[in-house]
């Protein structure tokens, strides 16, 4: 987020009578900023999370950008008359989302278009009310005119278009429509048009569903919502098998199963990532079981789906896993699936060498189990490397590599350090091996690095930084 | 004509059953390992301070260290490679994200036949642990162990004895000496070299025996082989008696200067 808008956050803080952007430290209030890294890949990880829960309202729930996403589109056709209403719903979507500690603006409009300018830049917001906006909700007849008066940012459209109209003194959408098409096409290219098209309904636009409803799913609702344990474990043990029957009929293995928990309060999903294909109950149910034993469930339960969001067919032939003598694939696939049910999908992996410069870039880590396992991204990620000798590269790296106090000769190899308390002459050094970073990728890395041998016979790989002449243990052989 | 003899028959099959009893009972004292349940280490140095000689297949190895760098984690996988010879996987159980792979590609480690398991806590850790070493399609489970109760170290040496695999335990030196289920402690220690790397390879102890032998080791980095050298000056050992030292029967107690 961009410290102009930061700034403007902080001037509506929940204590409206503080100095802007003070903390008080003598009221019983407190107005407290905290400021933190913007991470993209951690918002839109939440914004993936909220597009699930979201299901809750309509079945079709996508991210408006594949990759920069800033909001969630519900397909909600013929979904009101079950929420007394597309107002009510909207309602109960902002309510819903306020109970969460998020103020959403929820348009409804007949166009994915039209709602996304009206939830971007059609609701009025002061958020010194202290609660969220009202929801907007334009019918198909006022699309054009609600539309007019929006600013063209909110026609999506890619920042130099934006630019080039602003320049050409064109602010608004109005302004915008009366303007010749032919002449808007020549000279700006189809983005705008399209995008015109596609919020007054004249051209077609999906929502990409978030999640794909799954072929394969077997389900057990409740009449009853319930705790015990036991029940929930003979439910799971039902969907595991019922499941796996509806695999076996189409020769199909999943890959990835998501079994789906509703409860009285909110709903708890856990995935399991496979190996292999796999359309044994058994071991479904033995993984299963594994994850239902350490997730708390927040109420009792009332439906359980199990979900098979990723299948695969299932060979006949039994191909190795391993092409050598010995070792018997479906026990390893076995070991493998059970680690990472247990640990986690990104705790169990394989290790593939990568051409990257720095050391802690030389290799990758590929999840073993779920669709990311496959051959291909295992052999993707493989690169071509000038090979290394034995010895040259420490079987301990650190991460991150540990400052160190070490004393040198001006630029020369280190004479003397600090480690683990110990104070190390060094007697031997091969060296340096400078690394650096391509300026291509952004900020630029140069570091000389050393393996030293001590007075002991221990042997270490150090760095140099060249920026700041710093010294650095990356290493331990 | 007819056979007399005051000895009972024993038919070959009995033999067999009875060689077969006593290697499960772990008989390394009349030195009966069948040579499929022992793996070499790869170095004829190491093998000769060990009992068998080579490490017992379904046992647990403890591995200590002097000080960091001394070299342990290099001498342990070197001596874990052979034990891939016949098949399945390497499992290293990598708590700290501190295992490097390019370096275990280098000393020849497939890294198709490698899997990194990653835990947060000593539970995880410790499950871990106990399912690789379980699980007949694995060779060999290495990696960095601290604390560890007794209950946890008898599953361990059960799960391995159970499926045949190998288990290097990288421990720290405050464990030496502690009650345990593993077959074999072994201490690597840093020497000074030249070129090429250097170390000393100490058995601290071996299970039904309490020997003291150790070995000096040079790193061929042409051949990635560990192989003997003999320092300069005062004999550490006298294992210019290799071969001798190695008969079971004449192995003795030697005290390390």
């Amino acid at each position: 987020m961009p410290f102009a808008e930061a700034t403007a956050i902080s001037q509506h803080g929940p204590d409206n009578h503080s100095p802007r952007g003070a903390r008080r430290s003598n009221k019983t209030s407190s107005c407290e900023i905290i400021f933190s890294e913007h991470t993209p890949a951690t918002d839109h990880h939440a914004l993936q999370q909220l597009a699930e829960w979201c299901e809750q309202f309509s079945p079709v729930v996508g991210l408006d950008a594949p990759d920069s996403a800033s909001g969630l589109l519900l397909d909600i056709t013929g979904i009101g008359s079950l929420f007394q209403g597309e107002e009510q719903l909207a309602q109960l979507v902002v309510d819903r989302f306020s109970d969460r500690g998020y103020w959403a603006h929820v348009a409804v409009a007949g166009t994915i278009g039209a709602a996304w300018a009206m939830a971007h830049y059609g609701i009025r917001f002061d958020s010194r009310r202290g609660k969220p906006a009202e929801p907007r909700v334009i019918s198909n007849t006022e699309t054009s005119i609600a539309l007019a008066s929006l600013p063209i940012e909110s026609l999506r459209l890619s920042a130099s278009s934006i630019e080039l109209l602003h320049r050409l003194g064109i602010d608004q959408i109005e302004q915008l429509e009366t303007l010749p098409r032919e002449g808007l096409v020549a000279r700006l290219g189809d983005e705008i048009t399209l995008r015109l098209d596609q919020a007054t309904g004249q051209a077609t636009e999906i929502i990409n569903a978030h999640h794909i409803h799954p072929e394969f799913q077997s389900e057990w609702v409740l009449e009853h919502p319930t705790s015990d344990q036991e029940v929930i474990l003979q439910i799971a043990e039902h969907v595991c098998h019922h499941l796996a029957n509806l695999l076996q009929a189409e020769d199909q293995g999943a890959v990835q199963v998501r079994c789906w928990m509703e409860t009285t309060s909110q709903p708890t999903k856990v995935e399991i990532g496979l190996f292999r294909p796999t359309s044994e109950a058994a071991h479904l149910l033995q993984l299963l079981r594994m994850q239902l034993e350490r997730c708390h469930l927040p109420g009792p339960l009332s439906r359980m789906c199990l979900q098979a969001i990723h299948t695969a067919r299932i060979t006949r032939k039994q191909q190795r896993l391993w092409d050598q003598p010995g070792g018997d694939p479906r026990q390893l696939a076995d070991l493998v699936d059970r680690l990472s049910s247990r640990l986690g999908p990104t705790s169990v992996l394989a290790a593939r060498m990568r051409a990257g410069t720095l050391p802690e870039d030389a290799y990758a880590l590929i999840p073993l189990t779920g669709p990311q396992n496959s051959k291909a991204r295992l052999n993707s990620a493989a690169g071509k490397r000038k090979p290394l000798g034995p010895g040259q590269r420490p079987l301990q790296l650190l991460h991150p590599p540990q400052p160190l106090q070490a004393l040198s000769v001006s630029h020369g190899p280190p004479i003397q350090f600090s480690h683990a308390g110990r104070n190390h002459r060094v007697v031997q050094h091969w060296g340096p091996e400078r690394i650096e970073t391509a300026w291509w990728h952004g900020h630029c890395i140069r570091r000389d690095y050393y393996r030293v041998e001590c007075q002991t016979g221990c042997r270490f790989w150090l760095f140099r930084r060249l920026d700041n002449q710093h010294w650095f243990l990356h290493g331990r052989f | 004509m007819t056979l007399h003899s005051n000895r009972p028959f024993i038919s070959t099959k009995t033999a067999e059953i009875v060689q077969n009893l006593r290697q499960q009972v772990g008989g390394a004292d009349a030195g009966m390992i069948h040579k499929s349940t022992v793996v070499s280490s790869g170095s004829e140095a190491i093998d000769r301070i060990l009992p068998h000689p080579g490490f017992r297949r379904g046992s647990l190895v403890e591995w200590f260290e002097e000080q960091p760098g001394s070299g342990r984690e290099t001498v342990s996988l070197l001596s874990a490679r052979p034990a891939l010879n016949n098949g399945g996987v390497i499992v290293v159980i990598d708590s700290s994200s501190m295992f490097y792979p390019p370096a275990a590609a280098a000393f020849g480690i497939d890294l198709e036949r490698l899997i990194i398991v990653r835990t947060q806590d000593s539970s995880e850790r410790h499950w871990a642990w106990d399912q690789a070493l379980r699980c007949p399609g694995v060779a060999m489970v290495w990696g960095w162990l601290g604390q560890l109760d007794s209950r946890w170290f008898r599953r361990f040496q059960l799960s391995a004895e159970s499926s045949g695999a190998l288990g290097f335990l990288l421990r720290p030196a405050r464990m030496r000496g502690r009650p345990t289920w593993s077959d074999l402690q072994l201490q690597v220690n840093a020497r000074p070299g030249r070129s090429s790397r250097r170390f000393q390879v100490e058995l601290v102890r071996c299970r039904g025996q309490g020997s003291a032998l150790v070995v000096d080791l040079e790193l061929n980095e042409l051949t990635d082989e560990l192989q003997e050298f003999k320092s300069r000056g005062h004999e550490t050992n006298s294992l210019h008696l290799a071969t001798q030292l190695a008969h079971p029967k004449t192995r003795r107690r030697s005290t390390r200067a």
